[in-house]
């Protein structure tokens, strides 16, 4: 027995779903229908029609914590994850590979699959044509949306595949996290990062907001650090971004060295404790005047895709006791 | 006797009904030899038959009522093997629900589950890119930015067709509507349209789906692939030119893969499949 709705907006009858989000039955505006159980065309043909219920799949959306932990456990993988303030470029460097892929392999590298087509489509929507702007610009990441992953598995020249998870979060939260507002108890995507990217906005670099720019992101990394959320062997990139337009502003010499002498005092202050911290500018979706393609995110995705280093294990000091018998359990007998 | 089940699947307008029509005709209008070939005529055969005479008479076909899985039983023999080949016919709304509502109706993952391939029908003239605004301080005329502008919202069905078509691809690559290393054969269709371009279907499916093509040569989800340019229908049904035609199975263009030369055996597509 089919369901009929009165309401000309609800497909019910297509999708099985009722626009006002009653269940089938409930709604007021739902009629049985006994007569369509059977569809007769034009010409005649009875087409048998089975009701049946719905099979869903999965929703393709960003992926939580535990869908994402799912990826890291079942394949080679590597998380990166993007921290930086409100509209830093953190989404639009994370849909550049994404958008790259689409007209083809891009560098070395060729779409595979992906979890998150949905997430990735929502948030390109607002630099494609279809969305009618004039300019391309990106889907900002609200804070109540909390942390996601958007999923890429991709293959290189060496026909290896590795799945990347790019973190997705909002930058108000980082902000929040270095007033202390936030805790950082649930700032998961920095602990298990492959490689933590901090962005710098090299737009907001250029403006009278310069010292407030390169503030925020020193509390916001001495923050982590004393929280001790950064392990001392996790690689670290400062990457200034909008690069594109620090290379036309009039105060390129100063933006530039206004990022060195954070990137140094960064380096001064904790290059002891993590060894792996290096410098990048960037520009995810150029104006096509000043550089025809991505500016030097391959660089930066060729080194977020290596493997971790293999530390060295030290071993710790073995202490030689003086009376034999407590020596036995030595490998060598405790022989000197 | 081996019995297989195969899924057709494609977004609405892209040839599925279309295709079945021309291969109703050709296995049973006997006229032209064919790889595989109709041992008798199937007990239901009502639809199918409908299809073939639409297909003949040159008549357009209605689009297939969303909802609807029409059943195709055919009997068919080659060289070596007799196959029971069971082939439904269901709407392009079907699948275009599944990538925007991420679901599909229980009937329709049973057959999903069963089907020993994949039968992906492209519409070649009808292809939605993904086109980036661009850049260029001048292409906005110089507006100033962008905010007092107001942009649409965006439309899960109206994303490019090849991130679509890859997600449905592989959503039938795992449960709960199949699993992985199924065969898959991708009917690149209207391909009289596109024809004067002078590709084969390999290099068609590379320049304006290379989203969808990257999936096909690096993806873990399926045994093999293998791409046909199709017209079913050997033009516009109300051109004097297929209308002239003497041997109506003739009007019937099959391109394989690395080829621009066409041939009319429809059912070299299934063979790939089973």
């Amino acid at each position: 027995m089919a369901f009929v709705c009165s309401n000309p907006d609800c497909s019910l009858s297509e999708t099985g779903k009722c626009v006002d989000g009653f269940e089938v039955g409930q709604c007021p505006h739902v009629t049985q229908d006994e007569v369509s159980s059977k569809t007769k065309t034009d010409e005649g043909f009875i087409a048998p029609e089975e009701k049946s219920s719905i099979v869903t799949i999965a929703d393709a959306e960003i992926l939580s914590i535990d869908k994402a932990t799912d990826v890291l456990r079942a394949k080679k993988s590597c998380v990166i994850t993007v921290i930086g303030p409100s509209d830093a470029g953190k989404t639009t460097f994370a849909l550049c590979l994404y958008e790259a892929l689409q007209h083809g392999p891009f560098h070395a590298w060729s779409f595979a699959g992906s979890l998150t087509l949905h997430a990735f489509e929502k948030r390109s929507h607002y630099s494609r044509i279809l969305c009618g702007k004039p300019k391309p610009d990106t889907l900002r990441t609200p804070l109540s949306d909390g942390l996601g992953f958007l999923h890429l598995e991709i293959k290189d020249q060496h026909a290896d595949y590795l799945d990347i998870l790019i973190s997705d979060r909002s930058g108000e939260y980082y902000g929040n996290v270095a007033n202390g507002i936030e805790g950082v108890d649930d700032i998961h995507e920095v602990s298990r990062a492959d490689y933590l990217l901090f962005f710098i906005d090299g737009l907001r670099l250029g403006t009278d907001e310069r010292h407030g720019v390169t503030s925020d992101i020193k509390i916001l990394i001495r923050s982590l650090i004393e929280s001790n959320v950064l392990r001392s062997n996790q690689r670290i990139g400062l990457v200034l971004t909008k690069y594109d337009q620090v290379n036309v502003s009039p105060y390129k010499e100063r933006i530039e060295s206004d990022f060195d002498k954070l990137a140094s005092q960064i380096l001064d202050t904790y290059g002891n404790k993590f060894p792996n911290i290096k410098t990048y500018k960037i520009a995810a979706r150029p104006d096509e005047e000043v550089f025809q393609e991505p500016y030097g995110v391959v660089n930066l995705l060729e080194e977020c895709f290596m493997a971790n280093p293999v530390i060295d294990y030290e071993a710790g000091p073995v202490s030689f006791p003086d009376r034999a018998f407590l020596r036995l359990h030595l490998p060598d007998g405790g022989t000197r | 006797m081996n019995s297989k089940k195969i899924i057709i699947c494609g977004l609405p307008s892209s040839g599925k009904s279309s295709f079945l029509a021309a291969l109703g005709h050709l296995l049973t209008g006997d006229e032209l030899p064919t790889a595989l070939s109709l041992k008798n005529l199937p007990e239901t055969r009502d639809y199918l038959l409908y299809l073939a005479q639409k297909w003949v008479r040159y008549t357009e076909l209605e689009r297939t009522p969303s909802e609807t899985l029409k059943e195709i039983h055919l009997t068919l023999t080659s060289d070596t093997e007799e196959i029971n080949l069971y082939a439904p016919d269901m709407s392009g709304e079907t699948w275009e629900s599944l990538w925007v509502d991420r679901s599909c109706s229980e009937k329709v993952a049973e057959w999903s589950n069963d089907a020993c391939g994949v039968l992906l029908f492209v519409h070649a003239d009808k292809i939605t890119p993904a086109v980036p605004i661009p850049t260029l301080k001048n292409m906005s005329g110089d507006k100033g930015d962008a905010t007092g502008v107001e942009a649409t919202e965006w439309i899960a069905s109206k994303s490019p067709t090849a991130v679509i078509l890859t997600d449905i691809l592989q959503a039938l690559a795992k449960s709960p509507l199949g699993s992985k290393s199924r065969r898959l054969v991708v009917i690149l269709s209207a391909w009289d349209m596109v024809r004067s371009m002078g590709l084969t279907p390999d290099e068609y499916l590379s320049s304006h789906l290379p989203l969808l093509q990257q999936y096909l040569i690096n993806n873990r989800d399926y045994a093999g692939y293998e791409i046909f340019g199709v017209s079913a229908l050997g033009g516009r049904i109300t051109s004097d030119t297929i209308r002239q035609e003497n041997i109506p199975s003739r009007r019937i263009q099959v391109v394989p893969q690395y080829s621009v030369d066409h041939v009319y055996d429809l059912t070299l597509p299934i063979m790939s499949l089973i």
